[in-house]
């Protein structure tokens, strides 16, 4: 209730000095924000749920390495991310979003099918944080996981439709200090009282004790073939959950610079972020073997983390994980439904549904089209109680990775056109999931699925391109006029 | 995997988050500092201009 009406209080005051019924300054916050808030907020979108309680469940399965191969995994899709932020803002410096790159670049077919991508994923990422945030309740204060899952959704919804992506960024910064202090607090005490010796021998016993209920040779091999395919499959779930979240380009729009976007996102990611899901992989998994659980005492390995907490340093490690849960899956939620917004107003609204749209009828739209997906986000997640987040993480990999080949390669190479581009996403999303219903071995067939469906498109643009005759003009893009206004001129 | 190794890669990666963090908390205070003067140095400038009116 407390972090409600403090969110709400800032978005709000927020929305007061702020001139949000201009379309550009609700969506892309004046195209100002210098690179520090853009850091802050760029490392706190992906400190999620997935982040924290996934890589901990990663460091179970994987030992050491679980944490470091989501980490490598992660980061290899946002270092390509600031290219291409990098060249969108060159080729089109007045686009907002990446569907309008897209719409310019191959068509409207195309544009509306990485309009659906695009809003399937970000209702995806928002699930997961009212998901994992209603977990740590659940885990932690027996409260009701449907109930939490859907107030949680309606809470980011609500701050987010009242003060748009400047709002996610000055919220994140906020965020920013309060997971800073928890996770930089929290943590040494767990390792203290842990201890990194004994971390160390009940890895030992993991690797070598052929009767241990969670028998795993490699718990202190760092590079084992296991965790090497956790790793590369993590580069493809990342991959479209970055390079598919308008929210990410909205923040790179937002940059004051092109200097401080590269330095902003090259700090607030590779730099800052890396370590946080190496640490909890270390510190979950080794915690979970020093303690001696098992999958039986702790019915989902997701639930691995607020256990640990909570055991380790009691009521005041149960709520600073509670704390850490709810911020992180707020600001990660809240950033993903500032880009849906920007998704929504532009490419839908004006473009389909009322053309002759004031700037301030776009932003109502905006409005109240992020409070019913809030709704439908709070209804899916209480769906989704005692299933896996990592399971669900691994699996959004194939959906979501066969349309950024033709989004990568369509930003440099002009042979490339709308056929292939189509034809790459239909090929690479069906042997994925083909592959992932009908491969038998459960080690295998969502690896190969996650391979398929990132890897498939690339192979196919790149074997058409000696066919294709003509070419894309890039500098048509240039001269690319948005219908609103934008602040920045 | 040695025990040195592994403790030294458990300190290793909490110093490299730790400096990370704390590199963009301090822009982040400067930043804010900085706006909270412009914006002080506006008000400043407006009130100016009132008593000129």
């Amino acid at each position: 209730m407390i972090f409600a009406v403090i969110l709400i209080g800032i978005s709000s005051l927020i929305n007061k000095n702020n001139k949000l019924n201009r379309v550009d300054e609700l969506l892309t916050a004046g195209r100002g924000i210098p690179f520090g808030f853009i850091a802050a907020s760029v490392f706190v979108a992906w400190v999620w749920a997935g982040s924290l309680m996934g890589a901990g469940e990663a460091g179970i399965w994987y030992g050491v390495s679980g944490g470091f191969n989501y980490a490598w995994g992660a980061a290899i899709p946002f270092l390509l991310f600031i290219p291409i932020a990098l060249r969108i803002r060159k080729i089109m410096p007045k686009s907002t979003t990446f569907i309008e790159f897209i719409r310019e670049r191959f068509g409207t077919k195309l544009a509306n099918t990485f309009l659906v991508f695009g809003i399937c994923l970000v209702m995806y990422v928002c699930v997961m944080q009212a998901v994992g945030i209603a977990y740590a309740f659940e885990y932690t204060f027996h409260l009701n996981f449907k109930i939490t899952a859907f107030l949680a959704s309606l809470l980011f919804a609500s701050f987010i439709s009242i003060a748009g992506l400047r709002g996610s960024i000055y919220n994140s910064i906020f965020q920013f200090f309060v997971i800073l202090i928890v996770v930089f607090i929290t943590v040494p005490f767990i390792v203290k009282e842990l201890g990194i010796a004994h971390i160390f021998e009940a890895l030992s016993i993991v690797s070598t004790d052929t009767g241990h209920p969670d028998h795993n040779p490699d718990a202190l091999n760092f590079f084992n073939t296991a965790g090497l395919r956790y790793g590369l499959s993590a580069v493809v779930v990342a991959m479209g959950q970055v390079l598919l979240s308008q929210s990410y380009y909205s923040t790179a729009a937002s940059a004051k610079s092109t200097k401080s976007l590269f330095w902003a996102y090259l700090i607030g990611t590779v730099v800052a972020w890396m370590p946080i899901p190496i640490i909890f992989g270390n510190v979950i998994g080794g915690g979970f073997y020093t303690l001696g659980l098992t999958s039986a005492e702790v019915a989902v390995d997701t639930g691995a983390a607020p256990y640990i907490f909570h055991h380790i340093l009691g009521d005041f490690g149960a709520v600073a994980f509670v704390i850490l849960i709810l911020m992180t899956g707020i600001t990660t939620g809240g950033n993903g439904l500032a880009g849906l917004q920007a998704m929504f107003t532009l490419d839908l609204y004006k473009k389909y549904i009322k053309k002759e749209a004031t700037e301030s009828q776009q932003t109502t739209f905006g409005r109240y089209i992020i409070l019913l997906s809030g709704v439908v986000i709070g209804i899916v997640a209480t769906l989704l109680d005692g299933v896996s987040l990592l399971m669900i993480d691994i699996f959004s990999g194939i959906l979501f990775a066969a349309p950024t080949a033709s989004l990568i390669l369509g930003l440099w190479l002009d042979k490339l056109n709308t056929k292939v581009a189509f034809t790459s996403i239909i090929v690479g999303l069906a042997s994925g999931l083909l592959a992932f219903a009908l491969i038998p071995d459960d080690e295998l067939n969502w690896f190969i699925g996650n391979m398929l469906s990132l890897v498939l498109p690339f192979i196919i643009i790149f074997l058409s391109i000696p066919f294709s005759k003509k070419r894309f003009d890039y500098n048509q893009l240039q001269t690319y006029k948005p219908a609103h206004d934008l602040s920045n001129n | 995997m040695s025990f040195s190794t592994f403790s030294f890669f458990y300190y290793f990666v909490f110093i490299w988050g730790s400096i990370g963090v704390l590199f963009i908390a301090v822009v982040v205070i400067k930043e804010m500092l900085s706006l909270n003067k412009k914006v002080k140095e506006q008000e400043g400038q407006l009130i100016e201009k009132d008593e000129a009116l």
